[in-house]
């Protein structure tokens, strides 16, 4: 199975998916105008992943802001993140958010109980150092 | 120190992508200036971002008129478009509705639209204007006019208290 990387722009986050590591990432900013088609490719590259192996997969996600249409195309990959822990595979699920960021806390604690999907909140303070937990 | 009653910004223009992008770095820069102690910078930024998706996303022709302005300890928000018929009519549906929620109401609303996985037609989420409400509560307008062609102007307005 291929990586999957696409670079960051202006309005989109890098994609960083390795097969051989089971790291996947996505940092930077998230406003694309269509986040539909942006993350098509991210889910079905993750669904095909989990579908095909054994390896723990750990997704990080370091997003600085995102829109609202990202919100949903984010609760769909967390969505099928969540439906393969529940299958049985190992996928960790991280988050990144700034100190005081109020808004990715909150992103958070919908996806949480939502989907009741376990992450780990990293907090980032000012020197980008984090400090991990558990919701 | 700012001016009690200013305009931040004002764009009249066609939202291109591009200039969706450089009025959204524009704004971070304008908020990080301007309102730097007097608001959550990232709520204001998000709320003019999803107006701004908004007006894209529905405009249906012409140009769009954006503007952020700060009147008295308020910042106010608004935006201009045309669209057709249908998308005007659901915009103030919308936004009638969000004005008789409670904060509750509005995050039960927004739950709710997260876990519809279908996008519009236009590849909205359906959720612009309730995200705008959670960040800023429901003092939100719209206001919907003909014009001459069949299009239909609709304006958008949010305001919210600044710190101060």
């Amino acid at each position: 199975m291929h990586t999957l990387h696409i670079p960051a722009t202006r309005t989109t986050p890098e994609v960083h998916f390795q097969p051989e590591t089971g790291h996947c990432t996505l940092t930077g900013v998230s406003i694309p105008e269509h986040a539909q088609e942006f993350y098509q490719p991210v889910i079905q590259w993750l669904d095909t992943f989990l579908a095909y192996s054994r390896r723990p997969v750990t997704l990080r996600i370091a997003l600085t802001y995102f829109n609202s249409s990202s919100l949903k195309a984010l609760y769909i990959l967390l969505g099928r993140a969540r439906q393969a822990q529940l299958m049985g595979s190992t996928v960790r699920i991280i988050w990144v958010v700034e100190e005081d960021d109020e808004f990715m806390l909150e992103s958070s604690a919908y996806f949480a109980e939502l989907l009741g999907v376990k992450m780990d909140i990293e907090m980032l303070g000012e020197g980008g150092a984090g400090e991990r937990r558990a919701v | 120190m700012t001016d009690p009653n200013s305009n931040l910004i004002r764009y009249e223009g066609l939202l291109t992508s591009e200039v969706r992008v450089q009025l959204a770095d524009l704004l971070m820069a304008i908020a990080l200036t301007n309102l730097g102690s007097r608001g959550d910078l990232k709520k204001l930024f998000g709320v003019a971002v999803e107006l701004l998706d908004n007006a894209q996303r529905y405009c249906s022709a012409g140009s769009v008129s954006f503007q952020w302005r700060i009147q008295g300890s308020e910042l106010v928000i608004e935006i201009s478009n045309l669209a057709d018929k249908a998308d005007a009519d659901r915009l103030l549906a919308i936004v009638s509705s969000i004005q008789s929620m409670t904060a509750e109401q509005i995050a039960e609303a927004f739950k709710q639209q997260l876990q519809d996985p279908a996008f519009g037609e236009k590849g909205g989420a359906g959720l612009g204007m309730l995200q705008i409400a959670r960040k800023v509560g429901n003092r939100i307008t719209a206001a919907v006019s003909p014009e001459s062609d069949g299009a239909y102007r609709c304006t958008s307005q949010v305001t919210t208290q600044l710190r101060a």
